[in-house]
């Protein structure tokens, strides 16, 4: 806990805007408790990582971000704004700002991949025209480098290619913030290497603050900026990687013993 | 999208042939029951309308011509039967027609059937009353007939007795003294007498049932399509036939034997004297014997014929 | 609504009465978590549309062969017992009333209820644990409204539908089937037929089909939407969507012909 103490006071010297502040989150399914007071600030532009074993509680924190997992305590504000307060529309136009790409790329396996795409625009339809939505579409896949799947089902791309058009969907409605689930598992080293510097070279394009969760140190190595190390339902330590890399911390430790 | 064009055609397609079938449906039933067409409202009364309902059918002359439109009691022995007539069929029919409540089938649905009634009449209109004739009741009719045969079997029965004492030649002097046998004679004639009159009703009755039937009216006629059960109706009313005759022939002879008795010769006098007539009471109970046994055999058959089955069974409950 | 967590209780649809209990207290949530929604406005006609197409139209070619089957079987099944009371003739009036009111609306309902509610089970069960219902509510889309309503009101309006076409189907099949043994010409059967059918035979029956659709649609999107429990899931979602809807209809039928009994239009 000292670590998050720390880093909380070195945001406030430096005065950089926080988009999304989680204090005191908990979480249980029955008698099991996931999240236990878990606190948490990501500042605008930053590229935070969740590091934690599986079944830790790492994919129940975003879908508490998301509004898809309701906490049973604690406070959520993202972009000034109290997530858990919401309903309805105000939180569906909230979702708008926040993308979130899933460990699975949730393609619906139903619609092309354009459709796909069209997707999170539909409420936005009678803003946009047909031409717009179009161009958004193109420029959305060419950024990924799968401008010719456009007409492709899910079922006919392959996990590396599925994530990219997973991507694009998430960025699609240009969020400021993404919430990026495991986006490396499943996939062989070299595709999640790929993903990986897509997501940065897009985060740096867009300009949008993420939270990556993750078990996979080389996520933690090449894109985050910060990364807090979530042990038994609580942020238990944090830093940047080169510092946790060095800290004396047996639970920190244990992740960084496998390499 | 074509592909999506063309799944709305598709969709719009099967949307509009599921309702036009539902709406042609319902459109053909309405016209059924008349509810389209131009119509004039009369009205019969009755005493009873033996499960009638709104929505019925109304016949003329076995032809559909209307439905039931309402049914009220007016008071404790009237019902009043408000009937839809179609404006084609209308001008048909005559005000001095008989209505009556009849059943399409034995089974089937009540129905108001309308005969044209005898003589010259003017053509109905919106609002005329008509006379109501009773309905041919199957019910009654099979009771009729069993009560005629009850009779029949005790008048066989004391005839029986009666001739057994009078072959017996000891038996005659009792009998010649015995003062209240004239009385005995006359109830034996009024017995005989109402026997035949339900006898003759009862064919009466058949016979109107056959002759619908033949024309495919009234109550069995949807379901006498059984040559078999037509022709064992057929019989029976042959039999009944019968039985009415010698019933008729055998008052008459009863008749003149009990004159006989009453007249000054006396009954000594017609048995000893009068050997023509004793020879045809004889032979008289010889054939009411016959016809007696026969029309037994007949009850039988009906009672296992299946469209009157349901009848001797309720009538075996009851007496249960 | 979200209990996403894989190590939660046991399944639905285990053992006890007490699960089976707060199964239906949960699909009872359902129902009317479906009809808050359905009034609410946002309504999805595009995707109400591809539904009523998929369970409507698609569904027609099966109900189409069991309603032809069904009509024709029913005919050469009753001669033999009408024929033995000289009845024939009764024929085509009395496939026409057990179609009209029982069987075709049963039968329709039944095969709608394998083809459709076991499909629903299996798309909305996969979607669930594939994520893809989340990402439709992180994208701004109500998947409730997306998914569910669509497709209970797609179910509820196109079953109707497909009742009519198969009692029309039926009737149909039943006057060749007639005609195996007797010559009888369409406008006589056609007459038969509408003599003896009345709106009380048709009316109820009609209705009754809508509840019918909708226990279909209920069902197969309750069982899709808690599915847990990965690929397995899946598979008992789709199974038990069906057996649910099929006793759903069951107990749809008797209540139906109760409520006919009482309004005295049997």
């Amino acid at each position: 806990m000292e670590h998050a103490t720390e880093s909380r006071t070195d945001i406030a010297v430096e005065q950089e805007e926080v988009v999304v502040r989680i204090r005191g989150l908990c979480k249980a399914f029955g008698s099991h408790e996931v999240l236990r007071g878990f606190d948490l600030d990501l500042l605008r532009g930053e590229n935070l990582m969740v590091l934690g074993k599986s079944g830790s509680g790492k994919s129940v924190l975003i879908k508490c971000i998301i509004g898809l997992l309701r906490p049973d305590a604690g406070h959520i504000d993202v972009l000034g704004q109290d997530m858990l307060a919401l309903r309805h529309d105000a939180l569906d136009r909230m979702r708008m700002r926040i993308g979130f790409l899933f460990q699975s790329n949730a393609l619906y396996d139903s619609m092309t991949v354009r459709q796909n795409l069209e997707f999170p625009m539909r409420r936005h339809w009678s803003v946009m025209d047909a031409n717009e939505r179009k161009a958004r579409i193109m420029k959305a896949l060419e950024d990924v480098g799968l401008a010719h799947t456009a007409d492709l089902m899910p079922s006919e791309l392959s996990g590396g290619m599925a994530k990219r058009v997973g991507l694009a969907r998430t960025l699609i409605m240009r969020p400021e913030i993404v919430l990026y689930d495991e986006p490396t598992t499943g996939l062989d080293p070299i595709t999640g290497r790929e993903i990986v510097e897509l997501i940065l070279q897009l985060q740096r394009q867009y300009n949008t603050s993420s939270i990556l969760i993750s078990h996979d140190l080389n996520v933690a190595k090449l894109a985050a900026n910060r990364v807090v190390v979530l042990h038994e339902g609580r942020a238990h330590a944090q830093g940047t990687y080169d510092e946790l890399l060095r800290a004396k911390d047996p639970v920190v430790r244990r992740f960084f013993m496998a390499l | 999208m074509p592909g999506e064009r063309s799944q709305r055609f598709k969709l719009g397609l099967f949307v509009v042939a599921g309702t036009a079938v539902l709406i042609l449906t319902l459109y053909i039933m309405g016209t059924r029951k008349d509810m389209f067409a131009r119509s004039i409202t009369i009205s019969a009364d009755f005493r009873e309308v033996n499960g009638l309902r709104t929505g019925n059918n109304v016949r003329y002359s076995g032809i559909n011509v209307g439905t039931v439109d309402a049914i009220d009691i007016v008071n404790d022995t009237t019902v009043r039967v408000r009937l839809n007539i179609r404006m084609d069929a209308a001008g048909h029919i005559r005000d001095n027609a008989l209505a009556n409540v009849g059943t399409d089938g034995l089974m089937g649905n009540k129905l108001v059937s309308i005969m044209p009634g005898t003589g010259e009449g003017d053509p109905i209109v919106d609002g005329s009353v008509l006379r109501s004739a009773p309905g041919l009741d199957t019910d009654a009719m099979m009771r009729t007939l069993q009560r005629t045969n009850d009779n029949l079997l005790s008048i066989t029965e004391d005839l029986r007795q009666l001739s057994e004492r009078l072959n017996d030649p000891n038996n005659l002097v009792g009998m010649l003294t015995d003062t209240t046998m004239g009385d005995v004679w006359r109830n034996a004639v009024h017995q005989l007498q109402a026997a035949s009159g339900n006898a003759r009703a009862l064919t009466d009755g058949v016979n109107t049932l056959v002759t619908d039937a033949q024309q495919g009216r009234g109550a069995i006629g949807l379901l006498l399509t059984d040559q078999g059960t037509e022709e064992d109706v057929r019989r029976i009313l042959m039999d009944l036939r019968t039985a009415a005759d010698t019933l008729g022939l055998a008052i008459g002879r009863i008749d003149r034997f009990a004159q006989g008795l009453n007249n000054d010769r006396g009954l000594a006098h017609a048995l000893t004297q009068d050997t023509a007539l004793a020879g045809d009471v004889r032979h008289m109970m010889g054939r009411l014997d016959t016809t007696t046994v026969l029309l037994n055999e007949d009850l039988r058959a009906l009672q296992r014929n299946w469209l009157l089955r349901k009848y001797f069974k309720e009538k075996e409950k009851g007496r249960r | 609504m979200n209990r996403a967590a894989p190590y939660l209780g046991p399944m639905v649809s285990t053992t006890g009465y007490r699960d089976l209990i707060e199964e239906a207290g949960d699909m009872a949530r359902f129902t009317g978590r479906f009809f808050r929604e359905v009034l609410r406005p946002r309504y999805e006609w595009e995707e109400l549309l591809r539904q009523a197409f998929i369970n409507g139209y698609r569904s027609l070619p099966l109900v189409a062969v069991t309603a032809f089957i069904m009509g024709l079987v029913l005919t050469v099944q009753s001669r033999p017992t009408l024929e033995r009371f000289g009845a024939e003739s009764m024929l085509p009036a009395m496939v026409a009333i057990s179609v009209v009111r029982e069987i075709g609306p049963v039968i329709t309902a039944l095969i709608c209820a394998g083809k459709i509610g076991s499909s629903m089970g299996a798309e909305l069960g996969s979607m669930k644990v594939t994520e893809q219902i989340d990402a439709m509510e992180v994208s701004g889309t109500n998947p409730f409204k997306y998914l569910v309503v669509t497709r209970v009101v797609s179910t509820t309006l196109m079953v109707p539908v497909l009742v009519v076409l198969a009692d029309a189907i039926a009737i149909w099949a039943s006057y060749i089937g007639v005609n195996f043994k007797d010559t009888v010409s369409w406008p006589l059967f056609h007459q038969q037929v509408f003599d003896s059918l009345i709106f009380s035979d048709l009316l109820p029956a009609f209705f009754k089909s809508f509840f019918f659709g909708f226990a279909i649609g209920i069902v197969g999107c309750y069982k899709g939407f808690h599915t847990e429990r990965g690929t397995e899931g899946v598979g008992r979602a789709s199974h038990s969507a069906v057996v649910v809807a099929s006793l759903m209809i069951f107990m749809l039928d008797l209540v139906a012909v109760q409520i006919t009994d009482i309004l005295g239009l049997n």
